[in-house]
């Protein structure tokens, strides 16, 4: 009979008491790649547009100057994550082939409440410590719908949401400007202003923005859509002119001269 | 079965393992369940998280009975953990993950995915308990 074991996988906590004790002799530990961030999400009048900025930082440094914030769920949904980036990147990842298994189960197209509630669930059994905070799109057989999801678990349905450090930055702007039944144009301009304040007043976001457009049956993913921070041209060429720095052996093989030679007595 | 609604069971003695698996029996479980008292289960959990996680399945199955029994009786939750024993005594398989779709299916997991389905290098069961089934049919 095969024995029967618990499966095991996930976190290990095998470390928890050592890292505890490292702690208390003043070893710490690393920090975990954050993404300082800006993320927004906004319904208009034919389906909803999400934006994002792309720097990832790792306490002070900038750790990715280009990172994609805007993860895939199902070919209607898309997520925007806000907090550790592995947390966010690998949640995604499994909540969407989770959808795709549901949706083959079902035979239809996966609902955005359906995403929204394996995403809480699973966020609420890691009691907050999987550090993802998420602003889930998309359009399906309903309409569209926009969610923002929290670490611990709680859900918000929303017509325009942010999320981040530079949320408060990104929803001055939408508290400002929002109507319900905005234009395309009107609302990709607004994501974009939005993000942009994200990206100049907050220290944790920075970069380009990420808009992505769903609509019924039709998603337009636009990487960096603004570059607001390209970098300038140097005034000056800082190259080495050919020839001149000097290595030994090829010039002196050149001249003709033989190099020393190596004593190889023991 | 489980008196309440209660979401997460913080008990340790868990009522939806109703039979006997790796039982406390003496000294005749020490050859193949090893000694008695495992370490890992005496010490105390390092992190809140762990107890939590480690319980998870069995107190989502508790709920589950003890919600069986609010709406369809006393028998539901006795017939579901019925055709789980029963499942789990068939004879064992060559491959042991297909043998677990069964269980799968009756618990309601057959579409999730979750992290046991990415990282799973020590679950695959490749070992046959020969000595188990020898003594099963010996004394069968």
């Amino acid at each position: 009979m095969a024995p029967q074991i618990e499966p095991s996988a996930g976190f290990k906590f095998d470390n928890v008491k050592r890292n505890q004790l490292l702690g208390d002799k003043g070893y710490k530990l690393p920090t975990a790649t954050k993404t300082g961030t800006t993320i927004v999400g906004l319904i208009y009048k034919d389906g909803l547009v999400l934006g994002a900025d792309t720097r990832a930082t790792a306490g002070p440094i900038v750790a990715d100057k280009n990172c994609e914030k805007i993860h895939y769920l199902a070919p209607n949904m898309y997520c925007c994550g806000a907090g550790t980036a592995a947390d966010t990147e690998f949640t995604t990842n499994m909540i969407s082939s989770q959808l795709a298994l549901h949706s083959l189960n079902t035979g239809r197209e996966p609902r955005v409440v359906a995403a929204m509630t394996m995403l809480k669930q699973h966020l609420f059994k890691y009691h907050g410590h999987i550090g993802a905070a998420l602003v889930l799109g998309g359009y399906d057989s309903t309409g569209p719908h926009l969610f923002t999801v929290y670490p611990h678990g709680s859900t918000d349905k929303l017509p325009y949401v942010t999320m981040g450090s530079g949320s408060l930055a990104a929803m001055s702007v939408f508290e400002s400007r929002w109507q319900p039944g905005m234009s395309r144009e009107e609302a990709v301009e607004m994501v974009k202003d939005a993000i942009e304040a994200g990206i100049f007043n907050d220290l944790g976001s920075g970069s380009n923005v990420d808009v992505c457009v769903i609509t019924k049956g039709n998603v337009e993913y636009l990487r960096n859509y603004a570059r607001p921070n390209e970098r300038v041209e140097k005034e000056q060429s800082y190259r080495f002119r050919q020839g001149v720095t000097e290595f030994y052996a090829p010039r002196a093989a050149r001249r003709g001269q033989d190099t020393a030679e190596m004593d190889t007595s023991a | 079965m489980s008196n309440s609604y209660k979401f997460e069971n913080t008990n340790t003695a868990n009522v939806a393992s109703v039979l006997p698996e790796g039982y406390n029996l003496g000294v005749q479980n020490v050859i193949s369940q090893g000694p008695r008292s495992r370490i890992d289960n005496e010490l105390t959990k390092a992190h809140p998280l762990e107890s939590r996680l480690a319980n998870w399945n069995s107190s989502q199955l508790s709920m589950k009975l003890h919600m069986q029994r609010k709406i369809y009786g006393l028998h539901a939750p006795l017939r579901t953990m019925m055709e789980v024993q029963a499942i789990k005594q068939t004879p064992y398989a060559l491959n042991a993950r297909a043998s677990r779709v069964q269980l799968d299916i009756l618990l309601g997991r057959d579409d999730d995915f979750g992290v046991e389905d990415i990282y799973d290098e020590d679950i695959e069961i490749d070992m046959p308990d020969v000595h188990a089934m020898l003594s099963k049919r010996m004394n069968a």
